[in-house]
């Protein structure tokens, strides 16, 4: 697999306070990768280090084996990217907006700019001002523009942001598609841990600066929940809880005044409902419970919002 | 390798370029340019306007006063009527004086008596006695030598000395020719009268008379003092001219300076030799010109048509000083503070590029804005004034005069000029990056510009060290440096200050500070963290 962004040992300080520590992956050709953590974790942070908008305290990144401290304009020449919000022109239209960008590249031709333009659906109001754009609008605009000179490494900071769900589906579906049919390596921040789950094939978590882990999607889903839980609304309780100990007391994951979960799927849910049905326990409710991606993600950073 | 490098070259180049065509259009859309070159327009129009007005008005004044004979009159028979109560003043005096105060009485008596002569003569005569007409003059002079003749033939003739005999007879004998000079209006003669005196005066050398003989030779050429239809022709700037010849001959020929106003000539450098030279070929060149044109000007006032081209160009300037400074203080803060700068820097982009593309792309704004300026300059002169009445620039060099002409001069100054629009656009963009904040970068800016001229010329008052030429208000004033000949632009701009510093250490030090303000500017913007 191609590396593409290589980041080793990178570390950032603000003063006194050490935002970025001594964090480490690499993204690959190909893949759309989740760079996940609650707000201030230091995802914006790390992104404004890989483009160069801040200084490099300590290690190195590399976008395609250039260095950016050494070999800035080369490295960058395979980015393209939005960071926070996608900031162009206010007075221009978004069509003027894009021939600017379009000119600061080598060959990048009228029809490449159509051919984005008709990518993000933004063919029938290219022409406006953008200070008349939707946000939603503005990121469309913002990824035509980061994509126009086809990087290897595309880089989105909080894309969804703004976005209704059809845009949401929409982005996703682009980025898959560049991701596995133009092979480019989609870098894709955000705190919406579900989102990242449909759009992601791999990704690191990050909490207070630090690298919590880095996997694929499908190993995060199994390494925290290997079975299937499901949730039994009952009454009385106790009553139920005293009949199922028998055979499933092992099984039993949690207990409220209102529900008992526990870790069993198929056959052995019908045969629960009936024991409960025959001995006279009122069921007003039985749900699978689905493990996600944020379940994993409270798992990994202790389940809270620490706020670094 | 060679090829390798042009090929480098040539991308940061064309990458140069696009940066550019894109500041460019950035610029263009917005709407502050657009509302500041139309007040300065508006405002070039509406200062040839006024020029228009004041000098109609003028004019009309002018008239009114040259046209009122009657009004002459009158003043002068208040100054007889002073000059003899004066006289019966003195006649009482005299009945209660003796001796010596009696003699003095009566010798003031004569000396009014003759004054009151002489304005007689001149209300018969129809001459204007404070104007500057030979006629004037030659009255003038008809008087004091009538007084020396009735001084002379108070005293009994034997008691007369051979000395007082000699000037009694050249006075009486001045006296004739003097009044045959103003009866026929005859200028040759009175020139050839004033030559005889020149060539009688035994106390100045004659290379020195050979100098003032020049100086009458001119006058009588270009008829200066002379009379046109019986109105005097006094054209000051040719008067003046001819004086400064004078001095400049006398300056070179003993070697030392009359030029200034100094009572005590300094010895001359070779500099100031040169200068003089150089003065003299312009003063000359000036006759010449004054003479083809044939204008009978008068100069009562200011001459308002002058001033109208450097007056619309100078306001042009200002405008677009505060243009530029306006855009410079902007450009990067702005798109620093929307985060628009952050697809510039990714394009990619090494700083130092965006901040020349800036820079170039304010530069052009500002030459477009100033060649709008100057044609809107020439078609509002030329609407109120015509469009052949500029007067060219003369200049010399090695003694040589040349012309300018009048539209190639004033492009030349305004782009002269332009040198300080260029510091000051330094000065915003640099801010623009330093304090992160437009309005901050703008306000310090437009406050330097305002104040600064201002606050330096109230330190010069106070202070005289030497250090004070290393202040930049000081070597910022490159017009006045280069066009010397321009006294009228160069008082309208007001700004003498600092005109002592050489025109080569003004511009190295403008080319220095240039150089650190642009520095300073481009390291903090490249270790400006983007946030």
């Amino acid at each position: 697999m191609e590396t593409v962004l290589r980041l080793s040992n990178i570390s950032k300080s603000f003063g006194k306070k050490k935002i970025i520590d001594n964090i480490s992956f690499e993204v690959y050709a190909g893949e759309v990768f989740g760079f996940l953590g609650p707000n201030g974790a230091g995802k914006t942070t790390t992104i404004k280090m890989v483009m160069g908008f801040l200084s490099i305290d300590a290690g190195d990144i590399y976008i395609n084996n250039f260095n950016v401290k050494k070999d800035y304009e080369k490295a960058m020449s395979y980015i393209g990217g939005i960071v926070e919000n996608p900031e162009m022109y206010k007075d221009l239209s978004g069509l003027t907006n894009l021939q600017m960008y379009a000119r600061l590249h080598e060959g990048v031709t009228k029809e490449r700019i159509n051919e984005v333009i008709t990518l993000v659906g933004m063919e029938n109001r290219i022409k406006e001002k953008m200070k008349k754009y939707s946000l939603g609008m503005k990121q469309r605009c913002g990824l035509a523009q980061a994509i126009l000179h086809k990087p290897k490494l595309l880089i989105l900071d909080e894309p969804t942001n703004g976005l209704d769900p059809a845009g949401i589906r929409d982005l996703r579906d682009i980025l898959k598609k560049l991701a596995h049919e133009e092979n480019v390596a989609v870098f894709v921040s955000s705190h919406l841990m579900s989102e990242m789950e449909l759009m992601c094939d791999r990704v690191a978590i990050i909490n207070n600066g630090k690298i919590l882990g880095v996997k694929t999607v499908k190993e995060l889903l199994t390494q925290t929940t290997g079975t299937i839980v499901h949730r039994f609304k009952v009454k009385p309780i106790e009553k139920a809880i005293e009949l199922l100990s028998i055979k499933y007391g092992a099984l039993i994951k949690n207990s409220t005044a209102e529900y008992i979960d526990i870790e069993v799927e198929g056959d052995a849910v019908s045969e629960i409902t009936t024991l409960l049905a025959t001995q006279g326990v009122a069921i007003s409710g039985v749900n699978k419970i689905e493990t996600s991606l944020e379940d994993a993600f409270m798992d990994i950073t202790g389940g809270g919002n620490h706020i670094a | 390798m060679h090829l390798w490098t042009l090929q480098e070259e040539e991308i940061t180049l064309r990458k140069l370029f696009a940066l550019y065509t894109n500041e460019m259009i950035k610029i263009s859309k917005k709407a502050s340019v657009i509302v500041i070159l139309a007040i300065m327009v508006a405002i070039i129009f509406g200062f040839g306007g006024l020029m228009k007005y004041q000098d109609s008005s003028n004019a009309r004044n002018n008239n009114n006063y040259s046209n009122n004979t009657e009004f002459q009159k009158e003043d002068m028979n208040r100054q007889i009527e002073d000059v003899k109560t004066q006289i019966a003043e003195i006649q009482k005096q005299k009945s209660s004086a003796t001796g010596v105060d009696l003699q003095n009485l009566e010798a003031q008596e004569r000396s009014l008596q003759n004054q009151v002569d002489m304005f007689q003569y001149a209300k018969d005569k129809e001459i204007t006695l404070s104007s500057n007409s030979f006629r004037a003059q030659a009255t003038q002079r008809l008087f004091s030598y009538k007084e020396i003749v009735s001084q002379l033939n108070s005293i009994p003739v034997i008691n007369l000395t051979e000395e007082q005999k000699t000037q009694l007879s050249k006075a009486q004998s001045d006296v004739a020719a003097l009044q045959s000079v103003i009866e026929n209006k005859d200028f040759k003669e009175y020139i050839s009268l004033l030559n005889t005196d020149i060539n009688s005066d035994t106390s100045t050398s004659s290379e020195e008379k050979k100098i003032y003989l020049e100086s009458n030779e001119l006058r009588l050429k270009y008829n200066l003092t002379g009379e046109v239809d019986g109105v005097a022709n006094m054209d000051g700037n040719v008067d003046n001219s001819i004086y400064q010849i004078e001095n400049g001959k006398r300056s070179l020929l003993y070697d030392l300076d009359y030029t200034g106003n100094s009572q005590s000539p300094k010895p001359l450098t070779p500099e100031l030799r040169i200068k003089i030279e150089n003065d003299i070929a312009v003063a000359e060149y000036k006759l010449e010109k004054s003479n083809l044109n044939n204008t009978t000007t008068d100069n009562m006032g200011m001459d308002v048509k002058s001033i109208a081209m450097p007056g619309m160009l100078s306001i042009g300037r200002f405008m677009i000083v505060i243009l530029v400074m306006i855009l410079a203080g902007g450009s990067i803060s702005s798109e620093m503070s929307t985060g628009s700068i952050k697809s510039l820097i990714i394009s990619p982009t090494k700083r130092w590029k965006i901040f020349i593309a800036k820079f170039l792309s304010l530069l052009t704004i500002g030459v477009l804005a100033a060649l709008i300026a100057y044609i809107f300059s020439i078609i509002a002169n030329g609407i109120f004034f015509g469009f052949g009445s500029g007067t060219s620039y003369i200049y010399a060099t090695n003694g040589v005069a040349h012309e300018l002409n009048f539209y190639i001069y004033h492009l030349a100054r305004l782009f002269t000029d332009f040198i300080v629009v260029i510091v000051y656009m330094t000065l915003a963009l640099m801010l623009s990056i330093i304090t992160r904040n437009t309005a901050a970068s703008v306000a310090i800016s437009i406050a330097v510009y305002f104040v600064g001229n201002t606050a330096n010329s109230i330190l010069m008052q106070f202070v005289k060290g030497d250090w004070i030429k290393f202040i930049p208000f000081n070597n910022l004033n490159f017009t006045a440096k280069i066009f010397t000949n321009d006294s009228i632009s160069q008082s309208l701009l007001g700004m003498t200050s600092g005109t002592n510093n050489s025109l080569t250490f003004s511009l190295i030090y403008v080319a220095i500070l240039l150089v650190c303000m642009g520095y300073v500017g481009l390291d903090s913007f490249n270790r400006r963290d983007i946030k």
